[in-house]
């Protein structure tokens, strides 16, 4: 049986390694390249939330932005989940479209077996593969994530458990579609579509905001932030001004404020803390990372396991 | 004699539609059984209850005396089944194929399926799809055959099949037949195939059984008899008539359950199974007709 479903999907496991040997090489490549200049510049000092010498500022500037267009770059790599639980999950949904189940069943081997086998492997492979891509994300992002955090989107979705969980939902969503409705073009197609609604939707308008409430804290301006809020993932942030919108015009032009940027208030911070100007955050706190990789495995592992017993009962039921 | 394949009021619905009713069959071992009958009168249903790949609503089906979905490996290790359009993995060769077969099942014998390729010259290197239909449904008997099978199973095995290919077909099914120990069932709306290899017929219409039994036996049960067309309401009450067909003057009467036809008006035929088969599908049987569509040629 697992001859049987290595040669069935044989064509897709080559394609998937192509895929993956190709993004580890580009990455490891960079990533070398930027562990390099990232030692090279010292940055190691430089990490939010600790006191920094003076001389990170201009450092941390520089090397951010000489990394941004590939950091941008890596946004694309949403896709990697979706890609290998396509390659994973089509083989299985093709033996439907094809008939091809009728034969393997008709051999001596239980319909229990056959999917339990072709299950397992598929969910393996996709768990592996989620999980090497983040561990090698984990590693690529070592220095960004150790200058700017690992709350906000571009780390949270690569790192922790979140990219099996998206993974295994990639394949179940697609075996799931395409075992009821047996055409695998279709499958894919609906599968991708759920897949990044969901993962835009619980992104862009469900983690930050309800996993846990947010904290909302004020403090003076010039103190340093409240522990975790700067690699935390920040809602909104700013200057808190009490009076009307014109005096608040008017006291910020006497204080010569440009910009509510942590480096231009610092110039100017005792002449707004004279006029009891505070700053203030929503955020979620940085110590909040792997509660809410949990909360966001747990939706996607709960998804994926709703899906797969979907998919379990059409075949041993519905499926002829 | 002992039975192959036992049904009992079988019956399998899907959704509120009934595929298969009422079906109680007993297919005797060694038989080569056709289930014959239109599109959608449940023989694909019936092939699949009794190999297993899906379960009854109502009822029971035995293949030598086990149900094939409380005891599935049983089963399966004696029957054969090629499904309609013989599904085979395109991508694979012809020696993957059968790696395949040995790999899914211990009673496996590769020189059976060997020897029938080499027979037909199909080479073993050959990917599936590249073959033509006809091969692929060779390999899919080759198949089918080197699990050593005791009933085999073939849902519309020539109905994709040009006629050369079907004869072929035909040929390697009756060899393995006349190797012995097997039963056959093998369904199809196409009569004329059949006839040669089958000697025991099964009538499926509307997901019920019109008919079952040997075919001598039903041929030797039903009479055709033609007659004056003004006496054919009293011989109608006197028999069990399938199926009347009127001309002007002279009217045919298909009937079961011989009697002595005293009126010597009448003239008594064994009709042709093909005759029995469309009489009790309702069919009209294809006679010379006496108004033929002419060419109108316009002027």
């Amino acid at each position: 049986m697992i001859w049987v479903s290595w040669r069935q999907q044989r064509m897709e496991a080559l394609l998937g390694g192509a895929v993956i040997a190709a993004l580890t090489t580009l990455l490891a490549l960079t990533g070398r390249h930027i562990a390099g200049a990232y030692g090279h510049a010292h940055l190691a000092g430089c990490s939010l939330g600790r006191p920094q010498p003076a001389s990170c500022g201009d450092s941390v500037l520089h090397f951010s932005a000489r990394f941004s267009n590939l950091v941008n770059l890596t946004n694309w790599f949403n896709m990697v989940p979706l890609l290998i639980g396509i390659l994973v999950a089509a083989p299985i949904v093709l033996e439907f479209e094809h008939g091809t189940h009728r034969l393997v069943w008709t051999q001596t081997i239980t319909r229990r077996r056959w999917l339990s086998t072709r299950l397992a492997l598929a969910l393996g492979v996709a768990g592996a593969a989620g999980l090497g891509f983040s561990l090698l994300m984990t590693w690529w992002r070592g220095p960004f994530d150790h200058l700017g955090g690992r709350f906000d989107t571009s780390a949270f979705d690569f790192e922790g458990t979140v990219p099996i969980a998206y993974t295994v939902f990639a394949v179940s969503v697609v075996l799931a579609v395409g075992t009821i409705l047996r055409r695998t073009l279709p499958a894919i197609v609906i599968g991708l579509v759920s897949f990044l609604v969901l993962r835009l939707g619980i992104e862009g308008w469900v983690r930050y905001q309800h996993y846990l409430a947010p904290l909302h804290k004020t403090w003076p301006v010039g103190a340093p932030a409240p522990a975790g809020e700067a690699a935390g993932y920040i809602n909104s942030n700013g200057l808190t001004v009490t009076g009307s919108p014109a005096a608040a015009k008017r006291m910020f032009n006497s204080c010569r404020v440009t910009d509510t940027g942590p480096r231009q208030l610092q110039g100017v911070s005792g002449c707004l803390r004279h006029h009891h100007v505070l700053q203030y955050a929503i955020y979620q706190p940085a110590g909040r990372f792997w509660t809410f990789q949990g909360i966001e495995t747990g939706i996607f592992a709960a998804l994926s396991l709703i899906l797969l017993g979907l998919t379990v009962w059409w075949v041993n039921h519905r499926l002829a | 004699m002992s039975i192959a394949l036992h049904t009992a009021e079988l019956a399998k619905r899907y959704g509120s539609t009934w595929a298969l009713r009422h079906c109680s069959l007993a297919i005797p071992e060694g038989r080569v059984a056709a289930l014959v009958g239109p599109n959608g009168a449940g023989k694909t249903t019936l092939l699949q209850l009794a190999v297993g790949i899906s379960q009854p609503t109502h009822g029971r089906v035995e293949v030598f005396g086990w149900s094939p979905h409380e005891q599935p490996l049983l089963v399966l290790s004696r029957v054969g089944f090629v499904a309609q359009d013989h599904p085979l993995y395109k991508g694979f060769t012809v020696s993957e194929m059968l790696r395949l077969g040995r790999k899914l099942n211990p009673r496996w014998d590769d020189q059976i399926a060997v020897e029938r390729l080499d027979r037909i010259e199909i080479p073993l290197s050959q990917r599936v799809g590249k073959l033509s239909g006809g091969q692929q449904a060779q390999v899919a008997l080759a198949l089918a055959l080197a699990k050593r099978p005791e009933l085999l199973l073939l849902d519309e095995p020539v109905a994709a099949l040009d006629p050369l290919a079907r004869v072929e077909f035909l040929q390697s099914l009756m060899d393995a037949v006349a190797a012995g120990g097997l039963t056959v069932l093998l369904s199809s709306h196409i009569l004329a195939d059949l006839e040669r290899v089958c000697d025991y017929l099964v009538i499926l219409s509307s997901a019920r059984v019109r008919l079952a039994g040997d075919i001598e036996q039903l041929i030797a049960e039903h009479h055709l008899l033609t007659g004056p067309r003004e006496r054919a309401g009293r011989m109608a009450a006197e028999t069990q008539v399938i199926q009347e067909r009127h001309s002007e003057r002279q009217s045919t009467l298909l009937v079961a359950n011989e009697r002595n036809v005293s009126d010597p008006a009448w003239l008594v035929e064994h009709p042709s199974l093909e005759e029995i088969v469309l009489a009790y599908l309702g069919q009209p049987a294809q006679l010379p007709s006496t108004n033929s569509p002419r060419l109108e040629v316009a002027s």
